[in-house]
């Protein structure tokens, strides 16, 4: 058995040959050993000081304004791919030449921050008769966010093409004149989810000092990778965010397994449990195995097993067997899970290997 | 018996329906009777409890393998039903087929290019194995279009929508008709899907056909599967399932005989109804919209769905958990002076369990003294077992003519002796170190003992613990727990290459104090100790040539550091920020916690690098002796004076909390003006709560700081949290201090009554002190107010945990389940049971982590420990490799 690369690679810059050669040949003594459970031992690693977690409470002041989850919670949202993640948040880095520019931090934060038309209004009524919604905007409000009553009716022109949008200076109307009452109402709410400025789903923004690097960051509550790496002013390369999903849209399935890593490290440091980081490597490559992020539960992970008992011995046995009898399946019994049910020794460790004593003697055949 | 058994691999597992005609050929006996029992008791022929399909009555033998019970391992029956019967499991999968395939030629409705893209598909993932995939595409594909059409694209017939009704009622609408389809229909209509059709939703035409999803044989299982229970009342109870299988061949009959003698068909279908109920209520009586089947008394009767699912279904409970002989299980309790790889055994607890030894020409002799030795005297022996399998008790009666007919080759069930290895377990087992080898100790008392060093793996302590102890009876299992699971193999984990096992409380703290810089001990005290921690004779010379030293250099006293260094290898060089080893002596330093401590001991992972397991384990019961034993001698205690703080102290932290007061104060003031300044996206409310909770933390932090220049040195207390043993400044600052802010939940104690949480307080004032700042300390006494707030979060605490173990329980479960496979190849790639690869190198340098040094293969580290052996001219390497014999066996 030869040494990796990497660890050569290290042993190269030991200068004295005598002492590589003792080094190397004790390097071997590090080596893992060939059956090694090593899924076992990460799950293991992993799992068990989940136990010891802390919620914890006030520690924070300033450095976030929004609630993080953390701890078992955050795991499991890592560990299900959660499509609806719970507390989403970005931190944004501008470039070099902005990143000590109050204002122009300011302008960014000010310009993300998402302003839906709901946060404008100060009425909007349903006419069932004339089957028509009024919309009328708040003059304060609008103030505030620096607009004015003809570029909301304009953005409202643009967004809503299926329907007639009117305005007599006072009020907007939008006309859909062949809807049901109900479908009108449907129509109001999803008028009153309009983006009229920002970037969607950013729904505050904040700006910090980062003393350690000597920059302003922003930190937003909601996330939207993409359009976010668009704004001149960001220095994409050093965006963050932590809903793994959209990293999968934006970025691909290696950089989500990469971003898996990085979350489950920090979460472990954070809680101040050390776990050594070959054991996330291995959950987050299985994460990302099959080609998307798929969580570890029965849609997920589990579902995409080729064993029918291995299946069957999570959750939901029946329907499994039901599937498995219907499409005429046929297991090659190699899963651990199925030996054991077979009370057959298992493919792992000692059990992946068997010893043949070669004799002198030829033997018959059983 | 062992002749009986064949060891053969089960290689492939094929899963199918059961067609008719297959369960009518696995059926034993055709059942028509309803009664179970004639009036004397016997089973009655054609009944459910036929002799034909086992017995479990030892005074009946089975008709079909003439095997009595117990051995019998029962044979399947079957029911013809008088009108097919749909299956409660295959509904879901029948209501979307009836719609996706025509009534008229059976296939589905699909166009040809739809149909070939389909097709196409599916192979390919079928190939691949990706049933998840195969089966979702054909949901999404194939029955979402098929369904939507009502023309057949094959043959133009316009199909009629099935509707489906709430619980297993299938309408059709026939040109504004509205009629009843029966299962009989349904199952015509799936009959003329043609195989080639078969993949295109989702059946694999060599194993199922979709017709076999509705019954018109019903197998009945064998009598050993539901077995009847005589109670002491000499009634008969049978099985749920009996009761249920005795309704359906009750209505059955009534059925059958209700067509043929052409009963109106009002009635005809309410039978029906009930047959089908109560198939659906025999499959699985879980089913919504079904009511549920129940015993005379009530009780819910348990479906075979039950049986199988949940945890403690058929799976989880029998097939995936085992149960074993030769374990035995007992409160556990310390005992420093057995070595950490050993386990004290009571001799009760070694009499019962015995080692199956085999009796040799060379060990005859032996053997035959230990079955004279009968069971009740130890080392004895319970059993032999002969070469033909037979296995006899020894008694007192039988001893002697046991002892002479043995001869080699026969198995002898001997007592456990010292020296065996055995199996230690702790629940809950979370790692693998909760599980390891240990070498039996066979000592007087009823407790299992282990050495306290162990305790972290198996996070035991001795408040009433329980340990399970199992014994590998084979010579496989034996070697795999010796080689494998013993714990000196386990020395450092798999969580993050550490020491995992190491020094705990007064260890510590005697090794701290023994290694610091003016300790001396005279000659004869420092033989003494060094004798207690259990020397050896490499460590004697080692202390005779360090008195030697000693007396050269005029000294009646050895340095505790020399003491400490008696232990440690002549050729052993370490250094670090805490400690310098040359030669074998510490030079320089002082052991402490980051070094020896469970859970950390740098220094005893690089010394079990180089020096393997059988010195580690002497080295840490030698060095837990000595640290136990100096501080024994020093006597080292703790008691409340060792908080008594001088009056500028008091005096200090007084101020710290007058000036924290004012601080809040002064906050609660800005807070009820208003004129507080927001944190970003919090509200006024709550940016008070936090900086004032923040405030009240820093005092604490201020407190810290007096006790640290204030508290007395020389005191137990103190020599404890300063060497790392026990307790920190926090522990300290709650116990003389103040407790500082009991926040609950991150936030202000706030409910109770209205305004306020305590009827003792004002209304609406929302200051940190009425909502949960405790100024006081343990020592001085909580006011009532305060033991209040000091309990709540406590109590949350304590529920918080509750929820939190049950959830990472089930993390655990899920995580443990999707990994399990994944193993290291030879050639340290990652791999799943079926050879797929997951990583090319495992964590990218094939560094195990349990064999590295924290983690991590450091080759600078290595140069730095290994570069004597260079100018000594040594291999480093054979070093370690020397066989070390284990002197503790036999």
């Amino acid at each position: 058995m030869e040494l990796p690369e990497k660890i050569k690679k290290d042993l190269e810059k030991i200068e004295d040959e005598k002492l590589r050669k003792i080094v190397e040949d004790f390097s071997y003594k590090f080596i893992i050993d060939p059956g090694e459970p090593a899924g076992i031992v990460a799950a293991q690693s992993i799992a068990e000081p989940t136990t010891q977690m802390i919620l914890r409470s006030f520690h924070f002041v300033g450095i976030s304004a929004q609630q993080v989850s953390l701890g078992l919670p955050r795991i499991t949202e890592i560990t299900d791919a959660k499509k609806k993640m719970k507390q989403r948040y970005m931190i944004i880095r501008l470039l070099d030449e902005y990143k000590n520019d109050l204002n122009v931090v300011q302008n960014v934060a000010k310009k993300i921050k998402e302003l839906l038309l709901e946060d404008l209004l100060s009425s909007i009524t349903l006419d069932v008769f004339e089957n028509k919604i009024i919309i009328s905007l708040d003059k304060e409000k609008l103030k505030n966010e620096e607009l004015t009553f003809d570029e909301v009716y304009r953005i409202l022109k643009k967004k809503i093409k299926k329907y007639k949008v009117e305005s007599d200076k006072q009020n907007i109307y939008v006309i859909a004149s062949k809807l049901s009452a109900r479908e009108l109402y449907l129509l109001k709410e999803m008028v009153k989810k309009i983006l009229i400025k920002g970037i969607k789903g950013i729904k505050d923004a904040t700006i910090y000092k980062d003393e350690k690097n000597n920059e302003y960051v922003i930190y937003t509550v909601g996330s939207n990778l993409l359009e976010i790496m668009k704004i001149p002013e960001v220095d994409y390369t050093r965006v963050y965010t932590n809903d793994l999903r959209e990293i999968e849209k934006v970025f691909g399935i290696e950089a989500t397994r990469a971003a898996i890593l990085q979350e489950l490290v920090k979460l472990y440091e954070d809680q101040g449990l050390s776990v050594n980081v070959r054991h996330f490597m291995l959950v987050a490559d299985m994460l990302t195995w099959y080609g998307t992020y798929l969580g570890i539960n029965r849609y997920g992970l589990h579902a995409e097993k080729e064993s029918t008992l291995s299946k069957a011995a999570f959750e939901t046995p029946i329907s499994i067997f039901v599937r498995s009898s219907m499409m005429g399946q046929s297991d090659k019994v190699l899963s651990g899970i199925d030996n054991v049910i077979m009370n057959q020794p298992i493919y792992l460790g000692t059990g992946l290997y068997d010893i043949y004593f070669v004799g002198n003697k030829k033997e018959d055949k059983e | 018996m062992m002749d009986d058994i064949f060891f053969k691999r089960i290689s492939e597992i094929q899963y199918s329906l059961l067609s008719p005609d297959t369960i009518r050929k696995m059926s034993a006996a055709k059942i028509i009777v309803s009664e179970l029992y004639d009036e004397d008791g016997t089973p009655i022929r054609g009944g459910l409890m036929d002799l034909r399909l086992g017995v479990v009555d030892p005074s009946y033998v089975c008709e079909t393998c003439g095997k009595t019970a117990g051995k019998c391992l029962g044979h399947f029956g079957h029911i013809e039903l008088a009108r097919p019967v749909l299956h409660p499991e295959f509904l879901p999968i029948v209501k979307e087929l009836v719609n996706a395939v025509c009534h008229n030629c059976g296939h589905v409705k699909l166009t040809k290019e739809e149909r070939e893209f389909a097709l196409n598909k599916i192979e390919k993932y079928k190939n691949a194995k990706r049933w998840n995939k195969l089966y979702k595409f054909i949901v999404k594909f194939v029955y979402s279009r098929a369904k939507k059409r009502s023309k057949c694209p094959v043959c133009g017939y316009e199909n009629p929508k099935v509707e489906f009704r709430k619980p297993f009622h299938f309408y059709v609408k026939d040109k504004e008709n509205e009629r009843r389809m029966y299962p009989v229909e349904i199952r015509s209509i799936f009959e003329k899907i043609p195989n080639e059709d078969l993949p295109l939703i989702g059946f694999d035409p060599s194993s199922s056909r979709p017709e076999w999803m509705i019954l018109t044989v019903l197998p009945v299982p064998p009598v050993t599967m539901r077995p009847s229970i005589v109670l002491e009342t000499g009634e008969r109870a049978e099985d749920d399932l009996t009761h249920k299988l005795v309704d359906i061949v009750r209505t059955n009959q009534r059925l059958k005989e209700d067509i043929t003698t052409g009963a109106p068909q009002v009635i005809v279908d309410d039978i029906y109804n009930l047959l089908q109920y109560h198939v659906f209520t025999y499959f699985n009586n879980t089913l919504p919209n079904v009511p549920k089947a129940q015993h005379r008394s009530g009780k819910p009767l348990k479906s075979l769905v039950e049986r199988i699912s949940g945890k403690e279904g058929i799976i989880r409970r029998y097939l995936l958990g085992k149960r074993i002989n030769y374990s035995s299980r007992a409160v556990i309790s310390p005992d420093t002076k057995i070595k950490p790889n050993e386990v004290g055994i009571p001799l009760y607890v070694a009499k019962t369990l015995t080692v199956p030894e085999r009796v040799t020409e060379w060990n005859i002799e032996k053997m035959r003294e230990y079955i004279l030795n009968g069971p009740e005297k130890y080392p004895g022996a319970n059993y032999v077992i002969s070469p033909d399998g037979r296995k006899r008790v020894i008694t007192e009666e039988n001893k002697e003519t046991i002892a002479s007919m043995i001869a080699p080759g026969w198995i002898v069930e001997r007592h456990l002796m010292d020296g065996d290895i055995v199996l230690l377990l702790r629940y809950p087992s979370l790692h693998r170190l909760s599980m390891m080898g240990h070498y039996a100790k066979i000592l007087p008392g009823n407790t299992f003992r282990i050495n306290p060093i162990i305790c972290r793996p198996y996070n035991a302590d001795f408040d009433g613990d329980e340990m399970n102890v199992f014994l590998p009876r084979s010579e496989e299992a034996r070697a795999e727990a010796e080689f494998l699971a013993e714990i000196s193999n386990n020395y450092i984990t798999p969580r993050y290459g550490d020491f995992i096992v190491g020094m705990i409380q007064e260890m510590i703290t005697g090794l701290y104090l023994i290694t610091q810089d003016d300790v001396k001990i005279p000659i004869n005290q420092a033989a003494q100790l060094v004798y207690m921690s259990n020397a050896n004779d490499k460590d004697l010379d080692k202390l005779s040539n360090i008195i030697k030293k000693a007396k050269e250099e005029g000294r009646d006293y050895l340095t505790g550091k020399e003491v400490a260094s008696i232990f440690l290898p002549d050729d052993f060089n370490f250094e670090n920020d805490k400690i310098k080893i040359e030669n074998g002596m510490i030079v320089r330093g002082y052991l402490d916690s980051s070094l020896i401590k469970a859970e950390k001991g740098r220094l005893f992972v690089v010394l079990y690098k180089l020096y393997g397991k059988e010195y580690l384990t002497d080295l840490l019961q030698k060095y837990s002796l000595l640290g136990i034993y100096y501080q024994y001698n020093l006597g080292i205690t703790m008691s409340i004076s060792d908080f008594d703080l001088p009056k500028e102290a008091k005096e200090e932290i007084k101020k710290i909390v007058d000036d924290t007061q004012k601080t809040v104060d002064d906050l609660y003031k800005q807070y009820t003006e208003g004129t507080l300044e927001r944190i970003a996206g919090r509200s006024l409310q709550e940016t008070y709560e936090l900086k004032s909770m923040q405030t009240i933390s820093e005092s604490v932090t201020k407190i810290q700081d007096v006790l640290r220049k204030y508290m007395k040195k020389d005191t137990g207390t103190y020599i404890m949290s300063v060497t790392g043993a026990r307790g920190d400044w926090q522990n300290a600052v709650r116990m003389v201090g103040s407790l500082g802010f009991q926040a609950f939940r991150g936030r202000f104690i706030d409910f109770g009554y209205r305004g306020r949480n305590l009827s003792i307080f004002e209304r609406n004032v929302y200051h940190p002190k009425y909502h949960g700042w405790v100024i006081s300390s343990y020592r001085d006494g909580l006011k009532p107010w305060e033991m209040f707030f000091h309990a709540l979060p406590g109590r949350d605490s304590l529920m918080d945990t509750a929820i939190r173990t049950a959830q990472s329980g089930y993390f655990y479960r899920r995580l443990v389940l999707s990994l399990y496979d994944l193993h290291v190849n030879d050639d340290l790639t990652v791999r799943d049971a079926y050879n797929r690869i997951v990583q090319f190198v495992y964590g990218g340098d094939g560094v195990a982590v349990h064999k590295s040094i924290n983690g991590k293969l450091d080759v600078n580290l290595l140069a730095q420990i290994l570069k004597p052996y260079v100018e000594n001219n040594k291999d480093g390497t054979t070093r370690k490799n020397k066989k070390g014999s284990r002197k503790n066996r036999r």
